[in-house]
């Protein structure tokens, strides 16, 4: 890793507008490449603007190819998206914990995205199928608002098409025109007959939809070890010194974002979420 | 149809998973397998609810405003149990959104039974209470609209 208070500066290569407010950005890596774990997350900065915690959504084997999917929400991010190829963003890190990818090998592993949840659980995915022998059933389970707000969805359908994997979407609310299931994603949770002795699940999206995936996991008798979710909070340094991140006696950028549920289960109860 | 392959089909479908044997023969003399063609229209709200369907295969929709979908209900799941509880009224429509295969269940000739039988009466509420607290907590889930995006 580079210095981690000082941003890199890196190109735009190409921008790919994926919803109506979010877009995937690819930044030119090569000077610098940015060797990354599955979520684990970056600070964008943009000279003038700010600076953002934003997930690597890329593939981890690529380090010299950084992708970010960024959803346009407020005072940096509005800015940000509207940039173009050709345009410089400031790059610090990567940071944080990564999904427990390799102790979840030789198990089942059940990936749960909703909404943009999906991005940083994206690298993940890859890393799975870049090493599909080394775990048992994989599962990618993708909730979004509707059909129009699905990350990905070329990719979905291409992983859907591979015989070795299992990828089901289910959305909240749908015109006639689609088929698929409609509901809430915990419900292709309990539809998925997986056998809890064996299985990992991992999850990232609002934090209501991931206490429920977690309930719904425990219920079905999954360990609270070996449920991870991936929180949010904002963040300064990134690094552990501000204190700006911090969540019950953790600093979400230091001891996160990935977190088992054993270790923050209690928090969601006394948040109310 | 006969009654033996009907029974078979219950005894492999997870609403029917833990019931005793005369339970599944008393279901099966009231049961009968049923093939939905795409877009056939189950129920509406306001009919009266005389039957639930265990689906086998495929994917019915549930509206409560018209067309809009607010869930689908898929193979291994229980569609309806209003005669179960007492309502004789369906609250919703339901349509086949793909083929479906299905078990439907005689809810009047059953509703006798389990009043004559309490222990299957039993068993059957306590099944159809799963599935309704399950509907419950995802439409509470569902309520909280968690993929708005807030400040939008
Ligand atoms: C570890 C980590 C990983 C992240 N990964 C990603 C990612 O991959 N892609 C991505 O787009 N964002 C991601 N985020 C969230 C991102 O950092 C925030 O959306 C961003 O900081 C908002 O900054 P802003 O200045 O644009 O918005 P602000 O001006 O600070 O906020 C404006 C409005 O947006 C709302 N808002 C703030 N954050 C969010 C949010 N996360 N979701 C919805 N509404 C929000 C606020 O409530 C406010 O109403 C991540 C955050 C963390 C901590
Ligand atoms: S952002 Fe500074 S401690 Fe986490």
């Amino acid at each position: 890793m580079n210095d981690p208070w000082v941003p890199v500066p890196m190109t735009i290569r190409s921008r790919r507008q994926e919803t109506s407010d979010t877009v995937t950005f690819e930044l030119d890596a090569s000077a610098a490449p940015v060797r990354f774990r599955p979520g684990q997350f970056t600070m964008l900065w943009r000279y003038g603007l700010g600076e953002v915690a934003i997930s690597v959504s890329g593939d981890p084997r690529e380090p010299e190819r950084l992708v970010h999917t960024i959803r346009a929400v407020g005072a940096v991010t509005r800015p940000i998206t509207q940039l173009r190829p050709g345009d410089v963003l400031g790059v610090r890190g990567p940071f944080g914990r990564p999904w427990p990818v390799d102790e979840a090998e030789g198990s089942d592993v059940v990936l749960v995205a909703g909404g943009l949840g999906m991005a940083p659980l994206r690298p993940a995915w890859l890393h799975l199928l870049a090493n599909r022998e080394r775990y048992g059933r994989v599962l990618l389970l993708v909730g979004a608002r509707t059909p129009a707000d699905l990350l990905f969805p070329d990719q979905l359908g291409a992983w859907r098409a591979r015989f070795d994997t299992e990828v089901q979407v289910t959305v909240d609310r749908a015109d006639a025109g689609w088929r698929g299931p409609i509901g809430v994603v915990t419900r292709l949770l309990e539809r998925a007959g997986l056998d809890p002795a064996r299985t990992r699940v991992m999850t990232c999206g609002p934090e209501v939809m991931m206490k429920f995936v977690a309930r719904e996991a425990l219920r079905q008798g999954i360990p609270a070890d070996r449920i991870a979710v991936s929180m949010e909070r904002n963040m300064q340094c990134a690094i552990g010194v501000c204190g700006h991140c911090q969540w019950g006696a953790d600093f979400v950028c230091r001891d996160g974002p990935v977190f088992g549920w054993d270790r923050v289960g209690a928090r969601f109860a006394v948040a109310g979420v | 149809m006969s009654t033996e392959e009907v029974r078979a089909a219950l005894a492999a479908h997870p609403f029917c998973q833990g019931l005793p044997e005369a339970a599944l023969d008393t279901l099966a003399g009231h049961a009968r397998l049923q093939v939905l063609a795409e877009g056939l229209t189950l129920f509406e709200a306001g009919e009266r609810s005389h039957a639930s369907w265990l689906i086998r295969e495929g994917r019915v929709g549930i509206a409560l405003h018209e067309l809009e979908v607010v869930e689908t209900v898929e193979a291994g799941e229980l569609l309806g149990w209003s005669w179960l509880i007492g309502q004789w009224q369906w609250h919703a429509d339901a349509r086949a959104l793909t083929e479906v295969h299905a078990i439907r269940l005689d809810g009047d000739a059953l509703a006798e039974r389990c009043r004559a039988e309490p222990s299957l009466g039993f068993e059957l509420a306590r099944r159809a209470l799963r599935a309704a607290t399950g509907r419950l907590e995802r439409s509470r889930l569902q309520a909280h609209d968690v993929f708005r995006v807030r400040g939008a």
